[in-house]
């Protein structure tokens, strides 16, 4: 059923039903305009122009004064859905959500993921000339993730990107120390760490860890693929598990949100964490404001290898050829112009995707990493788990150990 | 005397329930508080059981200054309106209560129960939950848990007000039984003249937390000393005029009538009562027995059992009437004489008080 | 419609009402229990796998322990301070009694997000009470930062206006004469606070229980944002089935066990508890 069809169909009804006086025809129409408003919010059209764009996005990118103007020139209303993590994004698409979504946010492998499973649809760079600011190693013939390999065709478009690096306390931590992982597994912050809640990237990088310690890491892996810290060995899982158990005793607590890590590191109850550097820019930022005076330090690539993501922008399989897609892409297009990228930078801590050089000061230039995107191909990229089912496990005990 | 209230007031506020209360109330005596709602008679009974702390006076009961005791402590039981009865004991629970309460050993608990069992007729009720009961066994097993701890006195707030009318009076007489049985002052709130005058020694009309008068109730019958009591306890046809020199009133609905010697001036504003059952009636044209005589015509005949009441048109006003039947009986629309006696009237001057 | 039918109709309504919001999902959530999930896919062959790992695996054990003796603290210590709070009300509350129970409504306006975000920020390192304790000179509490006791506090601040209004409501229906009577017959005030006020109340205080137990019980919000490394609580790892690792199935067999106890919880309290007892007879006062 196409309700926004009936709809009309009943609106329609309604004009001869008013000049002809026939009750029972009114009562009738008047029954039908009734549901069809009824039911209007609950059931979209097919082509129809959509009064809504729903995007299922991370909080952190929302610029509601770039969303206003969009709003008004649209002729849209912009109705974002956060969630915190990539398979939490993932759960919610495949149970139904692309009916619910336009837009959809994810990072590294999942947007591939995403296509072969035919939660999302191709894109139309052509559309979307903001795509031709791209730094090279994010354009497609370089960054291979969003493109489907059989036809050629994209179906996403890269936003921002980073790592799950260390941001670490220069005052209280020493460089050499923080450039490894085992930071973050170090007796002597005891009670001073703290990690995110995120239960895929807490297992993946101590994952690198183990995998390096036990020197499986530049063996030949049983899938005769290279190293992804997603696809872990059960004995490296093993090793994962008890080194995450101990961990524990270290940890001040996982924090939720970007704000608690900042207030933590800020104050100094913590003084080492993974984050994706949004946390750094921010508490760089305040000191440059001369609001804090400790200095922060952030590692990008921890010398056994780390993990690193980009964001893309993806459009739902929910969302048909014509004006509907003309609007998911103009909207894509508008979050990746440069200038709007310059504020999600400045918003989000995130590094963009977009060359926005020309908008930058040097400093932002490096703290934003913009001449260092080449080193994205040293990062194992945010991946699905081999089995949720085990690392869930390894997760679960540790929690209750 | 038993329990002694010396000068007790209770103030709400600006409103003074109580005021000034002065009352002697001898050991074995059935005292009650008559007054209509709002009177103030519930708050002097609170005030005895403790569950008020006057504002000022004293309270004593068997001799000693209880003001200042807790309710647990002064050794009475009361009995209310709304029965008050613990949902969540049986009828056996509720009655043992007071006695585990006095710490009394199991076996004197359990006799002392099967005793107040016996006396008000509970036997098999005792496993029963209030709301189990009927409103007169209700009524039964809140006058057992009152009288089960031989208490100093018995405090019973309106008993019988949520009774019907057969089930008040039946339990009238037994409640009177059971206090000269147990030898206890029983203090009996009431608004209803009725059960004050069926069961009391003495009757204390409360009006506007005063006592209007506590005097033994044929007095408070028969001699009423103020208008209020007058009005207030039974029924009575009320007369408001004009003295002249004569000793005569001039009523203000143009009767004039023979009042008995008082000492009011002559000019000065008077009212009169006179009890429904001593107007007589005659027959229109007979010599009337009364000193004063009024020609009315019946209106309306209620017949009440053993008597009638005859409802009078005399001039723009009603008088009411109450015969044995044993006498004429009058139809209505009948002409009748209503006559009585200057003995029979009772005489207060403007301010309602009894001139002396 | 009068009549024969209204009867049925209107008994529907509710009937209708369970089915499609209690019934369905409980079914569903059953059936899905004794599915399987393999890397975000149900796989729907019949089996007890879950179940078996619930039973064998300790961690899920510990959480439930963990849960039922957290749920168990919290809602006697919310029972312990709503008692004396909702009879202040009742007693001196006077014509601001309605005040009192609505200002106790307010926090539920709020979101339960906010509030437990508001008391981390109270209870953090950089929190109100640390941030004073540091200011005048002594050490922040340690226990109160990111631990099982900040998790029970934030419990207990979540679900004491739910325990204060049930009380207050059992105390404003209990008929406070009866504490007079009891007086008159000998009970000090705190006889027959025991003898009469207490047993009168107990249903209303274990309705009060039971609606702060059960959610507690399940309890996602609090132990993640307060509870610390070691704070994770059966609620939460069950939410972390569903929201996370994407292991629906096993996390609807947690669910239903977290059905079961909490029935079990429920059943063991009424077989303790003689209704008669506590003057309760179904059919209100009277």
């Amino acid at each position: 059923m196409k309700p926004h069809e009936s709809h009309s169909a009943a609106a329609q009804a309604a004009a001869p039903a008013s000049s002809s006086v026939d009750r029972r025809q009114a009562l009738k129409t008047l029954a039908a305009g009734a549901l069809a408003t009824v039911t209007a919010p609950y059931i979209r059209p097919a082509s129809a122009a959509p009064t809504q764009l729903r995007a299922l996005m991370w909080e952190g990118y929302l610029l509601p004064d770039v969303i206003a103007g969009f709003e008004e020139k649209y002729k849209v209303k912009f109705a974002p859905t956060f969630f915190d993590g990539n398979s939490e994004a993932y759960n919610k698409l495949r149970v139904g959500g692309t009916k619910d979504f336009d837009l959809v946010q994810a990072d590294g492998f999942w947007p591939s993921l995403y296509f072969r499973e035919k939660l999302i649809r191709t894109v139309d760079y052509a559309k979307m000339p903001s795509t031709q600011h791209l730094f090279p190693v994010f354009k497609p013939d370089q960054y291979k993730l969003l493109t489907d390999e059989k036809t050629g065709v994209q179906f996403g478009v890269p936003f921002c990107w980073g790592s799950y690096g260390t941001t670490y306390n220069a005052d209280q931590v020493p460089a050499e120390k923080a450039a490894s992982i085992e930071v973050l597994f170090d007796p002597e912050f005891g009670g001073r760490l703290s990690t995110s809640a995120r239960f895929e990237e807490n297992i993946a990088l101590t994952g690198i860890l183990v995998a390096s310690r036990m020197g499986t890491i530049d063996k030949p892996r049983p899938d005769g693929k290279s190293f992804n810290p997603y696809v872990l060995t059960d004995a490296e899982l093993d090793g994962v598990e008890k080194l995450l158990i101990e961990q524990k005793k270290l940890l001040l607590t996982r924090y939720q949100d970007n704000a608690t890590l900042e207030q933590l590191l800020a104050s100094g109850a913590v003084v080492a964490a993974p984050e994706f550097a949004q946390v750094y820019r921010l508490l760089l930022a305040k000191k440059a404001k001369g609001e804090i005076d400790t200095t922060f330090a952030h590692t990008l690539v921890p010398k056994e290898g780390g993990l690193g993501w980009v964001d893309t922008w993806l459009v739902s399989s929910g969302v048909p050829d014509g004006a509907g897609l003309d609007v998911c892409q103009s909207f894509i297009d508008l979050m990746t112009a440069p200038e709007t990228m310059k504020k999600i930078a400045l918003a989000s801590g995130c590094s963009t995707t977009i060359d926005i050089r020309s908008l930058s000061t040097p400093e932002e230039q490096k703290l934003y990493l913009m001449d260092r995107t080449g080193e994205l191909s040293k990062m194992y990229m945010f991946d699905q788990p081999s089995s949720t089912e085990k690392w869930e496990r390894v997760w679960s005990r540790m929690q209750a150990a | 005397m038993y329990i002694t209230l010396d000068g007790v007031s209770r103030q709400y506020g600006d409103i003074w329930a109580v005021d000034r209360v002065n009352m002697g109330i001898g050991q074995s005596e059935f005292v009650s508080l008559l007054g209509p709602s709002g009177s103030g008679k519930t708050t002097l009974l609170r005030i005895i059981a403790g569950l008020e702390k006057p504002t000022t006076g004293r309270v004593l009961i068997d001799g000693v200054d209880v003001t200042d005791l807790p309710p647990h402590r002064r050794g009475v039981a009361m009995v209310f309106q709304e029965f008050l009865l613990f949902p969540h004991r049986t009828v056996y629970e509720n009655l043992a209560f007071p006695l585990r309460m006095l710490k009394l050993p199991k076996a004197e608990i359990e006799e002392r129960v099967a005793w107040v069992v016996g006396i008000l007729s509970l036997a098999g009720l005792e496993k029963r939950y209030p709301n189990q009961l009927s409103g007169g066994q209700q009524q039964r097993v809140a006058l057992g848990r009152g009288l089960v701890g031989r208490p100093k006195a018995l405090l019973l707030d309106e008993p019988l007000a949520n009774l019907d009318r057969e089930l008040r009076q039946e339990m009238e007489v037994e409640i009177r039984r059971h206090q000269i049985a147990l030898g206890i002052p029983f203090i009996y709130v009431t608004h209803n003249q009725e059960e004050a005058l069926s069961m009391s020694d003495r009757i204390a009309v409360v009006r506007r937390g005063r006592i209007e008068d506590f005097a033994p109730r044929t007095q408070i019958y028969d001699t009423p000393r103020t208008a209020f009591i007058a009005q207030f306890v039974g029924r009575s046809n009320r007369f408001e005029g004009t003295l002249d020199g004569a000793g005569m009133l001039a009523s203000d609905c143009g009767a004039r009538l023979a009042v008995p010697a008082a000492g009011l001036a002559a000019g000065s504003r008077a009212m009169l009562f006179v009890k429904n059952e001593k107007l007589r009636l005659d027959p229109a044209g007979a010599t009337p027995a009364g000193a004063n005589s009024l020609a009315c015509t019946v209106k309306d005949v209620i017949l009440r059992g053993a008597y009638a009441d005859y409802i009078l048109a005399f001039g723009n006003r009603e008088l009411n009437a109450s015969r044995p039947r044993s006498e004429r009986a009058f139809l209505a629309g009948e002409a009748v004489t209503a006559s009585f006696d200057a003995a029979d009237m009772d005489l207060f001057d403007a301010d309602g008080e009894r001139p002396s | 419609m009068k009549g024969r039918w209204s009867g049925p109709l209107l008994l529907g309504v509710p009937t209708a009402f369970l089915l499609a919001l209690f019934v369905l999902p409980l079914v569903s959530m059953v059936v899905l229990s004794f599915w399987r999930t393999e890397n975000y896919h149900i796989v729907q062959d019949w089996n007890l796998g879950n179940y078996l790992t619930l039973a064998t695996e300790g961690a899920y054990v510990t959480f439930l322990v963990r849960s039922l003796v957290m749920a168990s603290l919290v809602s006697v210590i919310c029972v312990v301070i709503a008692w004396p709070v909702s009879y202040a009300i009742i007693l001196y509350g006077g014509r601001y009694r309605l005040l009192f129970t609505l200002a106790f409504a307010v926090p539920f306006l709020t979101g339960e997000v906010l509030r437990v975000i508001a008391l981390q920020g109270l209870l953090g390192p950089l929190g109100l009470i640390n941030g004073v304790l540091m200011a005048l000179g002594a050490a922040p509490l340690r226990f109160i930062m990111y631990t099982n006791v900040a998790s029970a506090i934030g419990l207990v601040y979540l679900y004491l206006p739910i325990v204060v209004t049930v009380i207050y409501l059992s105390l404003l229906n209990f008929d406070a004469r009866l504490i007079d009577a009891a007086k008159i017959f000998g009970a000090s005030p705190a006889r027959a606070f025991f003898e009469i006020t207490w047993p009168l109340n107990l249903f209303g205080t274990l309705i009060g229980f039971a609606l702060c137990f059960i959610p507690c019980l399940s309890a996602t919000l609090a132990p993640r944002f307060l509870g610390g490394p070691n704070g994770t609580l059966y609620g939460m790892a069950m939410a972390q089935q569903f929201g996370e690792s994407g292991t629906w199935a096993l996390g609807a067999a947690m669910g239903v066990v977290l059905f079961l106890t909490s029935i079990l919880a429920v059943l063991a309290v009424c077989l303790k508890v003689d209704l008669r007892r506590t003057g309760f007879t179904g059919f209100g006062r009277g």
